[in-house]
């Protein structure tokens, strides 16, 4: 009689004889890029451009199809009159997916010394931790590259609203932290992108970055770097209204 | 399936090593894809889009251990979307056109009892079998409560038995049971 176990290795005999095709990879690309998912609300696309010595610096969050991508960084040129650079290949748009991580496995993944958020809003509770790799064009070599890794804490609020903080090495090599961003699901009256002021400080080697307008106020951005004893870089900082006890900020 | 946590760990980052675990993976998906759906040219289908959405999805998965019950799941449920939208049977004479191997006896009826089975009792069988997945994974698999996934794999048990017990001298009278599922 046929036993599980022969049944089993009956099984391994069966399907172990069927011969597959060769792996079809390119096919497979192109049903990922087919079935790429549509950026959601409350996760919105963002994208900072930031120009330092020679090189371009394109991030984009979270992970889209490099098509839409496309789209919707036309319109960031005529906003900015900015000449964008050429597509950058799969491979590099690939290398920028985020990458889930813990504070030690992202901390081996980047060249700063990681100083975690503090002073959060007390409603908010950790979502995630990843860590992020920028897409680097040089415009010496008209090349596009894989750069250095960013990490992103991303935070929830009691109401449903999310909001990240990015720390990113900081340095004369590194440039200067994004000025705005721009939501890709967010128009004014005009149809164009919506900018939004980008706030930077600085502990050590690390740059931190905040969003103000979604999920987190200027004020709070404030706090928060006032709680990590941040130097400002870049942002119109709202300024401490009184020096007693409870420190309030006015909103810019 | 030959994939180990490192390599699942490498392909989060994309590029050439998301490529290599496709390729590690899509043997496995294809053969179980096409022992649940019995055709190639479906199998490929099915197992295109499952590893499609294993490399779109891989972020998504919270522990590298689980990664294996986890592909399968998705292979299966490809597999399973499919086979409702298809309505082929093939008939046994089309086999050797299929690229499937029968070099023993045993192997041949084994094919031809799965043949009696619905796609989601093939399923199930392949899972326990193949994939020696437990009966808590073959339900998360399948989309099913457990009591319902062992429900299917203690049909599809029973019919395979009945249906592989001819292979053997008869020990008792009057099995001819195998009436049942041709």
């Amino acid at each position: 009689m046929f036993t599980d176990a022969r049944i089993a290795a009956t099984f391994e005999s069966l399907l172990g004889g069927i011969q597959a095709p060769p792996a079809p990879l390119d096919a497979i690309r192109e049903r990922i890029a087919r079935s790429e998912p549509s950026p959601r609300r409350g996760a919105p696309l963002r994208f900072a451009v930031a120009a330092t010595a020679g090189v371009l610096v394109f991030i984009v969050v979270p992970w889209v199809a490099p098509g839409f991508a496309q789209t919707v960084k036309s319109e960031i040129e005529a906003l900015l009159q900015w000449k964008p650079p050429p597509p950058a290949p799969r491979s590099v748009w690939s290398a920028m997916r985020p990458t889930a991580e813990t504070l030690a496995t992202a901390q081996a993944r980047v060249s700063f010394t990681i100083v975690p958020p503090t002073g959060l809003p007390s409603d908010v509770v950790s979502e995630k931790l990843t860590t992020i790799a920028a897409g680097v064009y040089s415009k010496a070599v008209h090349a596009w590259s894989v750069g250095a890794r960013a990490v992103a804490f991303t935070y929830r609020r009691a109401d449903g609203r999310s909001f990240m903080l990015k720390a990113s090495r900081f340095g004369a090599r590194e440039g200067a932290p994004s000025k705005y961003v721009f939501d890709a699901d967010e128009r004014d009256a005009r149809g164009l992108p919506v900018r939004h002021d980008v706030f930077s400080w600085r502990n050590g080697d690390q740059a931190m970055s905040a969003v103000a307008g979604e999920g987190i106020s200027a004020t709070e951005i404030a706090t928060i770097r006032g709680a990590m004893r941040g130097i400002a870089i870049r942002g119109a900082w709202p300024p401490p209204k009184s020096e007693g006890p409870t420190v309030e900020y006015r909103l810019p | 399936m030959d994939v180990d946590g490192a390599m699942v760990e490498r392909a989060r980052l994309g590029g050439s090593e998301l490529d290599s675990l496709i390729a590690a993976i899509w043997p496995e998906a294809f053969r179980v894809a096409f022992g649940i759906l019995r055709d190639r040219g479906l199998a490929e289908d099915a197992a295109q889009e499952a590893c499609a959405t294993i490399a779109r999805d891989l972020l998504a998965l919270k522990r590298v251990d689980a990664f294996r019950a986890w592909s399968y799941k998705i292979v299966v449920t490809r597999a399973l979307a499919l086979a409702r939208r298809q309505s082929r049977a093939l008939p046994l004479e089309a086999i050797t056109d299929q690229g499937v191997s029968f070099e023993r006896g045993d192997v041949l009826d084994l094919y031809r009892a799965l043949a009696a089975l619905t796609p989601v009792q093939r399923a199930a069988v392949l899972l326990h079998y193949y994939g020696g997945l437990r009966s808590g994974e073959i339900a998360e698999a399948l989309g099913v409560p457990p009591s319902t996934a062992r429900f299917h794999l203690m049909l599809a048990r029973r019919n395979l038995r009945r249906a592989l017990a001819v292979v053997d001298p008869p020990t008792t009278p009057g099995i001819e049971v195998v009436s049942d599922v041709h």
